[in-house]
């Protein structure tokens, strides 16, 4: 009997952390033999990947979009999962270059892109388990509001919520623990209504977060945009009341005034939400609901779009001209977009042999985008 | 003339690609009339791919005049866009050419007066070009033209200010010079409107559909369908906010509403609409192109369309989509001031209502209703269309 396909699972170490690819790598693992690779940002690509790639069947980039050229230089089937916070504003360029890799989107927004940019995508849509209906968020008289500082210096802080909601706070839960740990989140939290106010900084473990929001019925999304936005699935699929900021991906799982609220973070106006948002939060829910539904059906169909991934015939490129060539790539891409956009002007030939494309193809292609 | 020794040319010179109801439509004149003739030679586009032209059975002839529409097509090349320079001159470019490759259909196929050339949804340049062709063809051998309007096509040219007035005048000028012609119009108010100008009897002719009437799903949320290209002028802009207030009077979701997307050019440029469009519960997005198969998948797990068609661009024009739907025995709702709304109320095919709140409650009324009951009014809308339809079409070539 035949084993499974190996598969090589390349992800951004912070993920070690957040544990937010863990879902997909369990979606995979039945049908294929998985090893993961946590690369830190600067990190630099070694002969021990490459090597490592060089004995897998497939190539999977979770978030490690720019990497892709290099391993289908290895002449590699690669799969890359992009993230819309991550790779929105990368230029044509970048998607160019792997214009032979399958892409599977979480997000519309980006996988519409992608596909205006003739490249293969397969667009998911990622929902967590809805509680059962006993156990849904109740709205009562006023909002019990939860917030993660996670990025309380962009504008998504206690000010805001109060800017939002004012006088509708019944209490305010403050999860103060800031993405960059150079911030000091205790700046941001500055209450000027009257509501109760509960501050924490750490969660032993998952449950005792579960815990908090469990006595919440409204959430803050606590960033700008999202890859996926788990934290804010797991609001909808306790039918909290959501405000999220008006940018992917939480556009496109809040509909304005429909099951949730989009706001401008630059621009926040108050919100008269005592009135709906138990219908707000019945609609996260019962979308919460079919969309987990929907999800379950297509997870099934992810292993075999990944079979199809094309096998690009490998360059005939030393070993260590492809790490070195990787390594000034990451360089590059670290430094900036407007660095990692020129780096790719430079080595047009290089992605022109990559992805398949002439020249002559890609610039046009890029001028369009 | 026996009925076996005529041909039939079915000529379309827009059918150049397989998506929406491009090769669909041909396809379906090419079978309806094969039985009335000894055969039946449809006639499209060269830039119809050409595996999808053996397929289908078509005949790549026509160049392509329509470039300016279609953005996602290109003709072949420059080269053989150019005129063959055997024509006389004319100030029209596109119109010297679509004169030439109707000449060239005579040449082939040695046209004579047996022989029938419909157009079934015609464009203006391929019917100039076959009046230009004519004219230089003795009256009593030319073939019999018959012409179906659907307002589509006719005002495909930067030339003239109202170029469907144009194309009536030369089809007057053409008949005083000795061309039989037998005109037909999609909807009663675009016949009505035509006969008007042209002062002859207008036929009403429906697509040519025969029903296959799907059984309504029984049980499980009531789906809506908005199937065909998603475009402005067939109300994918209207969708948002249609979707948005059914949801907020249907919060458990029991009304679900399936659609196509922009094609992927131009869904890029509104990517905000169709997040917000994306994140509405229980809807869902297909593809900017769907295949037959799936389409067909689809109007069977579905109980009714929406059609929020523009009441300014569809005034006079009916719908294919509205035909199909018909065919399945799915009920439509659709705006009022459409050529199409006068058809979806004479046969009963669904319900016509005046704004878009009015179809908020339609959608929630029909969902409601037995499906039994829906089912039941369906397959009787769409026994009395295609019968009507049936005797209008033997009517319109009883020649």
């Amino acid at each position: 009997m035949m084993g499974n396909s190996k598969l090589l699972f390349i992800d951004h170490a912070f993920h070690k952390k957040t544990l937010s690819s863990d879902f997909f790598i369990q979606v995979l693992s039945s049908d294929f033999d998985i090893s993961i690779i946590h690369l830190n940002p600067h990190e630099s690509l070694n002969e021990e990947i490459i090597d490592k790639a060089s004995n897998v069947d497939y190539i999977l980039l979770w978030q490690m979009d720019y990497l892709a050229p290099i391993f289908l230089a290895l002449g590699k089937p690669v799969i890359v999962v992009p993230m819309y916070d991550g790779s929105a504003t990368l230029p044509a360029l970048h998607w160019l270059a792997q214009s032979r890799a399958l892409f599977i989107n979480f997000s519309v927004t980006l996988h519409m892109r992608l596909q205006a940019l003739g490249l293969e995508s397969k667009l998911l849509k990622y929902f967590l388990p809805p509680v059962s209906s006993e156990n849904r968020a109740s709205f009562d008289e006023k909002l019990k509001v939860f917030i993660w500082h996670r990025r309380p210096e962009h504008g998504i802080n206690v000010a805001l919520v109060e800017r939002l909601l004012g006088d509708q706070i019944g209490k305010l839960h403050v999860h103060d623990a800031p993405d960059d740990k150079n911030i000091d989140g205790r700046r941001y939290v500055r209450r000027t209504g009257t509501y109760e106010l509960r501050v924490t900084s750490w969660f032993e473990n998952f449950d005792d977060y579960l815990d908090v929001l469990s006595e919440c019925n409204t959430f803050i999304c606590p960033r700008r945009t999202e890859g996926i936005g788990i934290a804010m699935l797991e609001a909808l699929s306790r039918g909290m009341l959501v405000l999220a900021p008006d940018e992917p991906t939480h556009t496109e799982y809040i509909a304005n005034w429909t099951n949730g609220i989009l706001f401008h973070p630059d621009a926040p106006q108050p919100a008269n939400v005592l009135d709906v948002a138990g219908e707000l939060g019945l609609r996260a829910w019962t979308g919460a609901c079919l969309g987990y539904d929907a999800w379950i059906k297509q997870a099934a169909t992810i292993s075999n779009f990944i079979r199809t991934a094309d096998r690009p015939a490998p360059l005939s490129i030393e070993k260590s001209t492809i790490v070195e060539f990787g390594q000034e790539l990451s360089q590059a891409f670290y430094n900036g977009h407007g660095d990692y956009d020129s780096f790719l002007q430079r080595h047009l030939r290089m992605l022109s042999a990559v992805s398949g494309l002439s020249s002559a193809e890609i610039l046009d292609k890029r001028s369009g985008y | 003339m026996e009925a076996e020794e005529r041909r039939l040319f079915v000529c379309d010179p827009a059918c150049v690609q397989e998506i929406g109801h491009n090769v669909h439509a041909l396809r379906y004149f090419k079978e309806a009339f094969e039985n009335k003739f000894h055969c039946v030679i449809p006639i499209c586009c060269e830039v119809l791919p050409e595996q999808v032209a053996q397929r289908e059975g078509f005949q790549r002839l026509y160049r392509f005049y329509y470039s300016a529409y279609f953005s996602n097509v290109e003709a072949k090349s420059e080269q053989d866009r150019e005129s063959d320079g055997n024509s006389f001159l004319l100030s029209d470019f596109q119109e010297q050419v679509a004169t030439e490759d109707a000449k060239k259909i005579f040449q082939r196929y040695q046209i004579t007066s047996s022989d029938v050339i419909l157009f079934p949804h015609l464009d203006f340049y391929g019917v100039i070009g076959l009046l230009n062709a004519l004219d230089g063809m003795p009256p009593k051998q030319r073939p019999t033209v018959f012409l179906r309007f659907i307002g589509v096509m006719e005002n495909a040219t930067p030339q003239y200010f109202s170029p469907v007035n144009e194309l009536l005048f030369r089809i007057i000028v053409s008949a005083q010079r000795g061309t039989r012609f037998r005109v037909s119009a999609e909807t009663p108010r675009y016949a009505d409107a035509v006969a008007h100008v042209l002062q002859m009897p207008v036929a009403v002719t429906g697509y040519p559909l025969e029903p296959q009437l799907a059984p309504l799903p029984n049980d499980g949320p009531f789906f809506f369908y908005c199937p065909g290209s998603a475009r402005a002028d067939k109300g994918f802009f209207e969708l948002r906010e249609i979707f948005q207030e059914v949801r907020r009077r249907d919060p458990e979701c029991n009304i679900r509403f399936i659609t196509q997307n922009l094609p992927h050019r131009e869904a890029k440029h509104h990517l905000n609409y169709i997040a917000q469009l994306y994140a509405i519960p229980g809807v869902s997005i297909q593809d900017g192109s769907v295949s037959a198969e799936e389409m067909k998948r689809t109007y069977q797990m579905t109980h009714a369309v929406i059609l929020p068609y523009a009441t300014d661009i569809y005034e006079y024009r009916g719908s294919a989509v509205l035909m199909e739907a018909a065919a399945y025995g799915r009920p439509a709702i659709t705006y009022d001031g459409t050529g199409l709304a006068e058809v979806v109320r004479y046969f009963n095919l669904g319900s016509v209502v005046g704004a878009r709140t009015d179809m908020v409650y339609a959608a929630i009324d029909l969902a409601r209703r037995s499906r039994n009951d829906i089912e039941i009014s369906a397959r009787q809308a769409a026994f009395r269309f295609h019968t009507d339809n049936l005797r209008s079409y033997d009517a319109w070539f009883d020649i």
